[in-house]
């Protein structure tokens, strides 16, 4: 990094032989040795036309658009193919340079339809740019153009028109070398190569958007974005994405107050310019027509609308009633789907009302303290060079694919021995050297043996059911990687089980080996959430709240002019639970939604049923907000302006491009009129800098982070300022029972949440949940694909069909979290009928468990 | 005689024919390249000719024109090819009658007529949309209603949408040849490589529209 940053002048003078110089139409660079002519030139400041060379991928020279003269050489070299060497003199402008790019556009437009006016790309395409400044000006070909039927749907979300397309090889490299989904490919020859997909595979892999802004035509153009805008309509800003914890930069782009596209931002620390087609095509929920509009409060048992005023005061009203029985009476739940800023008003209003009982997560993520506080912590960047990568946590692909993308390609292309620790197969088990599958529940042991193993201590046998040979050769490779930057990568494995020792485990193994720790968490802002001090025990800061008189909590108390509550906080699980036994005596709820995204979904009724308050502030009116007693419309991502924090401590910016729908408003901002309302003391905030200047005073760790750092692609990355150190573990023995089946509960990509259940573009794509099962299971209980069986759980029935799938290891049933389980249930939700109670695999777990398991019976067949 | 001399400017002109016509009674011819308001032509077969590809609300130095396309319904088509122009609003208020829409037009689907007897007592009556704008089938421009002047049928004949001032070359009796359209572009052919063993379902375009490609 540092030779980047070097001046001009101090690189020329260093010239070490390692560097090569290569003079490009006359200006002088110096480059590594193995960089491309094509790179070298942008690096001289020299723009070489190009179609088919992308930085992110292996070059190809298909397009012939980059040919330039090279003195001493015979022909005219692809400078995207050809490496620089030494003394190399270089033109790109000469009449015979030119010529051939006239030549080469000449005879790309042979085929081209030329309908730019009806094309999506028309105003931002390569092809059109470099026509009009390369190109011969008029085509001498008269003859017909190549037909074909426009435009084919490859996959649910993207259509392509071959008429369009100069066969530059981009999407295919894509789907083949960085996406790893390799369903596109040329088919036939000569003047009739096209694109297409295999016969009855459509192009659904989840990374398809970014062949859409990768094609240098409009021959991929994208399903939710067709004909809604032309280029030059549209205004944009960068921000970050809010789909999942990764924090991918993007280009939010508007027109007429509606968010018409995201694009990817090339982010060499987070998302390398990839995007996935949730955080691409996931935005069409911020303009549907259910979003909240006014605040509401409950009059006889009806929901009305209400004016802010009356809404805020019955709010505080009620949470100051509620207060008056004692911190326990009071639960605050939610925080991490808003912007940090947001969410450190949340964490304060709990501490203002007189609580700890403040948690970000919905009992569906690991210790607070661990993710905040994991130490040395990893970054994403860090997985390229690591000397190996151990994953013990969720589906990165199903939950955080641009990870996925990263760690894939830290494996393949950097040959990073990677190590999975999964309950079942998951999209990395083909990159990875070694899978430990074990039983699920148990990896917490399955980390605490290797670590044991890395220390040189004897194992006779891996725990949770690992296989030996897997579990040798595991540590055959982090024994090698020691002291050498392995990262250990730990999520919460799924919902079906506590995996309580996670973080613990995984922060041994790192230390055993001398490694860095990556947590990853589920929602877009857990991490920012747990920075604001939304956890029991966590403080603006991540500072410890136990620790006392520690000089954090003093300057927060400080900064509030109030005292910090010092009781013992529970978190969502423990506040949930006092609220379903009648303890709770009012609970606000964030963005939190107790009954379809808690993993206990009986217990978050019951809770719902029994808690006397409930002050819910969300976007759609949810099944928890429908329950609730004062209901705030929030503003959401691209509505308001702050900061959110990814998965390394990442502070980066997201910013507003449109207007909230109604009288929505940010939370910070009805947060602090609650604040204001229950303190007695004014409203403080006007803007949300107002809230992070705040924060950064009060919280040590945001001291370094100012408005300007956290400006751009690279922000400020934070550290806790206490660092997480586990107490020695002790692993609870868990009872396994042959007859039962233990529950894989994993999220998918595609759900049927409130937000991606609303997005147009995922609508057509299949979310129907199926239980999958190993076929040994399979055949032994004597059913098909497709069979409706009964998973009796501890807490409920759920009737579901079964289908084959041997990367869920027997014994275990694999059942996808966020998708409605019944076909009944599926149809309510068509109809609009009473959406309220719909089956969720949430119906089956018990989220007080270790583990769940479930004894799978066969219905009886109809007659 | 130097203080008579003015007077004999102002003799002279009482006795010349008055350049004044009584208008609204009496009408003057309009110059070929009049910039009257704005019609959305036909095609003879009567789809429209506007795809909404919005070069004329980009070029607009006004900003008066907001356009958004859609695709073509597949089972009744609107313009020949994928994109038809589902808005189209012109605020004649905010309009300069500059003429650059025509000129950037790929389809001359806009042209300028000689209507512009339109007076309006409400800013939005100013605001022309599609059902205004858009030429009938027989191809004579609507006439806005209560915004402007009753004309005779003959007048709206006379204000046909046909090409104008800003023909290529400047022709004023050019009329109607297609710059850019499907035809025009690709030939007649029908797409080769139509197989069916490709998902299609979102297929807009599976449809032959009557008069964009010979059957």
């Amino acid at each position: 990094m540092a030779d980047t940053k070097a001046s001009p002048e101090a690189e020329e003078s260093q010239a070490s032989p390692e560097r090569l110089k290569v003079t490009i139409d006359g200006v002088t660079t110096e480059v590594e040795p193995g960089t491309l002519l094509i790179e070298a030139a942008l690096k001289a400041g020299k723009y070489i036309p190009h179609f088919c060379w992308h930085p992110r991928m292996k070059p190809v020279a298909k397009c012939r658009m980059c040919l330039v003269e090279v003195e001493d050489q015979r022909g005219l070299p692809p400078a995207c193919t050809t490496p620089c060497s030494n003394e190399m003199v270089v033109h790109t402008d000469t009449p015979i340079v030119q010529q051939v790019q006239e030549s080469v556009l000449e005879l790309l437009l042979a085929n081209h339809p030329l309908d730019c006016p009806v094309c999506d790309r028309g105003g931002e395409c390569p092809l059109q740019d470099q026509t009009m400044a390369y190109g011969p000006g008029e085509s001498r070909f008269v003859e017909e153009k190549r037909h074909y039927e426009k435009p084919i749907a490859l996959s649910e979300l993207v259509l392509l028109d071959r008429e369009r397309c100069i066969l530059c090889d981009r999407c295919t490299r894509f789907a083949d070398e960085v996406a790893g989904d390799p369903l596109i490919a040329f088919v036939e020859r000569g003047n009739r190569t096209h694109v297409l997909t295999f016969p009855d595979e459509p192009f659904r892999s989840y990374f398809s958007g970014n062949t859409i802004e990768a094609c240098p035509v409009g021959a991929l153009t994208a399903v939710p974005y067709r004909f809604k805008a032309r280029p030059w309509d549209l205004e944009e800003v960068e921000s970050t994405c809010a789909q999942c914890a990764v924090g991918c930069r993007v280009k939010l782009q508007s027109s007429s107050s509606r968010v018409l596209r995201v694009l990817g931002v090339d982010s060499e620390e987070v998302n390398q310019g990839w995007l996935c087609d949730k955080g691409r095509f996931g935005f069409e929920y911020l303009h549907h027509d259910d979003r909240l509009t006014a605040p509401m409060i409950r009059i006889d048992g009806e929901l009305v609308e209400a004016s802010w005023g009356e809404a805020l005061d019955a709010a505080a009203d009620g949470i100051k009633r509620a207060a008056k029985e004692g911190p326990d009476a009071l639960g605050f739940l939610g925080g991490s789907r808003s912007t940090t800023e947001s969410a450190y008003a949340f964490s304060k209003l709990a501490r203002i009302a007189g609580t700890n009982n403040v948690d970000a997560q919905l009992g569906d993520g690991l210790e607070a303290a661990f993710l905040v506080g994991a130490n040395p912590r990893a970054s994403i960047a860090n997985l390229d060079s690591a000397a190996a990568i151990v994953v013990a946590g969720p589906d990165l692909k199903e939950e955080l694919p641009v990870l996925y993308l990263r760690v894939k390609q830290a494996a393949l292309k950097n040959g990073v021995p990677l190590i999975e620790c999964s309950p079942m197969q998951t999209g990395l088990s083909r990159y990875a050297a070694v899978s430990l599958i074990h039983r699920a529940g148990e990896t917490a042991q399955l980390l605490s043996a290797l670590a044991g193993a890395a220390q040189r201590e004897p194992t006779d046998r891996p725990p949770a059911g690992a296989s030996a040979t897997d579990f040798q050769r595991a540590v055959e490779i982090i024994s090698e990687a020691c002291d050498k930057n392995a990262v250990v990568i730990a999520g919460r494995t799924g919902l079906a089980t506590s995996d309580g020792e996670l973080g613990a485990s995984a922060t041994q193994l790192a230390e055993a080996i001398g490694g860095l720790v990556l947590p990853v968490a589920h929602r877009a802002n857990t991490m920012g959430a747990l920075f604001a001090g939304c956890a029991p025990d966590l403080l603006p800061g991540g500072s410890r709240l136990a620790d006392g008189d520690g000089g954090s909590r003093a300057a927060i108390e400080k900064a509030w002019g109030r005292a910090v509550p010092s009781h013992e906080g529970r978190d969502a699980s423990g506040i949930v639970t006092e609220a379903a036994r009648g303890n709770v005596g009012a609970l606000v709820l964030m963005g939190a939604d107790l009954i379809d995204d808690f993993p206990d979904r009986s217990l978050g009724l019951e809770a719902i049923g029994r808690t006397g308050f409930i002050v819910a502030i969300d976007i759609f009116m949810t099944p928890t907000a429908a329950a609730a007693d004062v209901v705030f419309p929030a503003a959401t991502f691209g509505e308001q302006s702050g900061c959110v924090v990814n998965i390394e401590g990442r502070v980066t910016r997201q910013v507003a491009k449109v207007a909230p729908p109604g009288s929505s408003q940010p939370e910070w901002y009805l947060l602090d009129q609650l604040t204001s309302r229950i303190s007695g003391k004014p409203a403080r905030w006007t803007s949300h800098q107002d809230v992070f200047e705040e924060m950064a005073a009060a919280a040590p760790a945001f001291a370094e982070v100012t408005r300007a750092s956290i400006e751009g692609a690279k922000g400020t990355v934070v550290r806790a300022s206490d660092t997480y150190a586990p107490q020695e573990i002790e692993h609870p023995p868990i009872a396994t029972d042959q007859y039962n089946h233990r529950v894989i509960a994993g999220r998918k990509l595609y759900g049927d949440g409130q937000v991606s259940g609303r997005c147009t573009a995922f609508r057509r794509i299949d979310t129907k949940a199926v239980a999958r099962l190993n076929s040994r299971d399979m055949s032994r209980l004597g059913v098909e694909d497709g069979v409706a069986v009964r998973l009796r759980g501890a807490r409920a029935d759920l009737e579901i069909a079964v289908m084959t799938d041997d990367s869920v290891p027997e014994g275990s049933v694999s059942v996808p979290f966020n998708r409605i389980a019944t076909s009944s249930g599926a149809d309510e939700k068509e109809t609009g009928e009473s959406a309220l109670h719909p089956i969720r695999v949430a119906d089956l777990i018990d989220s007080t468990a270790a583990v769940n398991e479930v004894r799978i019976e066969t219905l009886e067949s109809p007659a | 005689m130097g203080k008579f001399s003015g007077f004999a400017v102002t003799l002279r002109h009482m006795f010349r024919k008055p350049v004044t016509t009584q208008y609204p009674k009496e009408v003057r011819e309009k110059p070929v390249r009049f910039h009257g308001r704005h019609v959305l032509n036909r095609y003879p077969d009567g789809m429209e000719k506007c795809i909404g590809c919005e070069l004329c609300a980009a070029v607009c130095p006004a900003k008066c024109i907001y356009v958004r396309g859609k695709d073509n319904p597949p089972g009744n088509p609107v313009s020949p090819g994928e994109r038809y122009g589902y808005v189209y609003e012109i605020n004649l208020l905010r309009c300069i009658f500059c003429g650059l829409c025509v000129e950037a037009c790929p389809t001359t689907a806009i042209t300028m007529s000689n209507m512009f007897e339109f007076s309006v007592t409400d800013r939005n009556q100013a605001i022309f949309t599609k059902e205004h704008l858009l030429v009938g089938e027989d191809g004579k421009p609507n006439r806005k209603l209560g915004v402007e002047a009753d004309v005779t049928a003959d007048a709206l004949e006379e204000a046909g949408g046909w090409m104008r001032a800003t023909a290529p070359g400047g022709n004023a009796n050019f009329k109607e040849e297609v710059l850019w359209s499907p035809e025009a572009g690709v030939g007649t052919r029908l797409p080769e490589g139509v197989a069916d063993n490709h998902p299609r379902d979102i297929g807009a375009d599976t449809r032959s529209p009557e008069g964009r490609v010979e059957q």
